[in-house]
């Protein structure tokens, strides 16, 4: 990321939304468009919203959105690889990258059922430029709607974010690739019931990890196993930090206002 | 400018204005005029300065007459006592302050407190507005807490309460018995709160995302495993 100077639009909006709700990200951001007009691009690429979901008519199958499969007002379904509304001309991934788009899709809907049991999963990947024509980026999303319970009502979300950079397996690091991830995941909850009057509890963390390891002879299918450890591991640290160290600090801070006497 | 928003805001979360050490709730009920507000318990008017959330007492000026309704003076007392009894036992913890204010038979009481830890990366409030008019009591509560090292978690919550019916007659008995329903209400939100809290670790995070698989193991990231698998199932 680059140094941002101090009264830089850009610099300024990512420490306010830091400490604005979490569960009104879309109206601040929103906000934050208005007041800084040019910094829209990189304020839309940075800041992370919740994850909409396109439920288009059956058979097909529902994706998520996100800045990443979107061109103009379009949306690209990682399913059929059209735009929705269409476009003549929409940004695709080339057709080596298209072909690991599709696997990733089907091995990451996997991962989802597995520790999801429901929710809907979308993966975007595009090329990187640059000398290494192997180099790739990609999103691998999730979003999971609660049914609710005694306290919690329907309609509460759990949404994943990584994004991942991916450099080509290089003789200089031992015939390794290279991995960045990114990961954010954002929760939000209603409460149910009156005994709490109206409560929402929101939130979102950010992690990164960085791996090197080999692909083996299928390429492409080793770079999809190394993301697919590389998130599985992320989310599995994340979950359990998100409850003990995010969920729980924060009625450890009511604990500190109000004393149960 | 800055002066407007800072009092706009103050007077929407009932911020603390620090008075050398004693702190009182920013509010309409305390507003004499844009700068001058009552610290109710001492009875005494407070010059404040909204941009710096401070404020000093200015002795030499007296209260306007009215800024307190004299006929139910005897239960504001009272109350005002059983609120600072309460606030004290509560909220030692914290910055906090209370103010009891008295207009037209009608008795207000504001309860805020706050506390910040921006080195650990939190901060949290409690501000209560609880009123006893025609012999009921009604209130709010609103909490915030705020975490935010490496992510940004908030809870906040808007709880309403009542009508509490308040049957006593002589002051000293309103007073007791709007500081009992006062502390049992907010103790009451509090603990449901807590139960909700463990309710979440049990129940909800775990029907967002399972801990782990029911296979117990991790996922095997192998296409051609997968594939075999889905084919088993649609048989």
């Amino acid at each position: 990321m680059a140094a941002l100077a101090e009264n830089d639009p850009v610099a300024t909006s990512l420490n306010l939304m830091r400490r604005l709700p979490p569960n009104k990200i879309e109206q601040n951001l929103s906000g934050l468009l208005n007041l800084a007009p040019s910094s829209t691009d990189e304020l839309l690429q940075r800041i992370d919203q919740p994850l909409e979901l396109c439920v288009p008519p059956s058979p097909a199958l529902p994706y998520l959105l996100c800045d990443y499969n979107r061109d103009g007002d379009s949306y690209r379904s990682p399913w059929t690889n059209e735009y929705s509304p269409p476009l003549s001309d929409g940004f695709k991934p080339s057709a080596r990258l298209r072909e690991m788009e599709v696997k990733a899709n089907d091995l990451f809907s996997s991962y989802r059922e597995l520790y999801y049991e429901g929710g809907v999963s979308s993966v975007y990947l595009w090329d990187l430029e640059g000398s290494d024509t192997g180099a790739f980026a990609g999103c691998f999303l999730i979003r999971k709607c609660t049914e609710g319970d005694r306290y919690v009502s329907a309609g509460s979300t759990w949404n994943s974010i990584h994004v991942v950079e991916a450099s080509s397996p290089s003789a200089a690091r031992g015939d390794k690739a290279s991995y960045k991830l990114t990961t954010t995941v954002m929760v939000a909850m209603d409460t149910a019931g009156d005994a709490c009057g109206e409560t929402n509890l929101s939130g979102s963390m950010t992690r990164q990890s960085t791996m090197e390891r080999q692909c083996g002879p299928d390429a492409d299918a080793g770079h999809l196993a190394n993301i697919g450890r590389m998130i599985e591991d992320m989310e599995i640290e994340v979950r359990s930090n998100m409850h003990s160290l995010y969920l729980q600090k924060t009625h450890q801070v009511v604990g500190e206002v109000r004393g149960m006497g | 400018m800055l002066t407007g928003i800072a009092k706009a805001y103050s007077s929407r979360h009932l911020a603390l204005v620090d008075v050398g050490g004693t702190y009182i709730p920013i509010c309409k009920e305390a507003e004499i005029d844009a700068t001058k507000y009552v610290d109710s318990s001492s009875k005494k008017m407070v010059k404040v300065d909204h941009a710096s959330w401070t404020g000093t007492y200015a002795e030499d000026k007296p209260l306007p007459p009215t800024v307190f309704d004299s006929s139910v003076e005897g239960k504001r007392q009272a109350v005002m006592d059983a609120v600072l009894d309460y606030v004290g036992k509560h909220f030692d913890g914290a910055r906090s302050g209370a103010g009891v204010f008295s207009k037209g038979g009608k008795i207000t009481v504001v309860i805020s407190a706050e506390k910040v830890n921006l080195k650990n990366f939190w901060s949290g409030s409690w501000v209560s507005t609880w009123v006893l008019e025609g012999g009921n009591l009604t209130g709010t509560s609103k909490v915030r807490a705020h975490y935010f090292e490496e992510g940004n978690v908030q809870l906040q919550t808007s709880k309403t309460y009542g009508p509490i019916p308040i049957s006593s007659s002589d002051d000293a008995g309103v007073g007791k018995a709007v500081g009992e329903e006062i502390s049992k209400a907010e103790q009451e939100l509090h603990m449901s709160l807590g139960a909700m809290y463990v309710n979440m670790s049990e129940e909800t995070l775990k029907s967002m995302r399972r801990v782990m698989p029911v296979t117990r193991s991790k996922m095997e990231w192998n296409l051609a495993a997968h594939k075999m698998v889905k084919q088993l199932h649609t048989k």
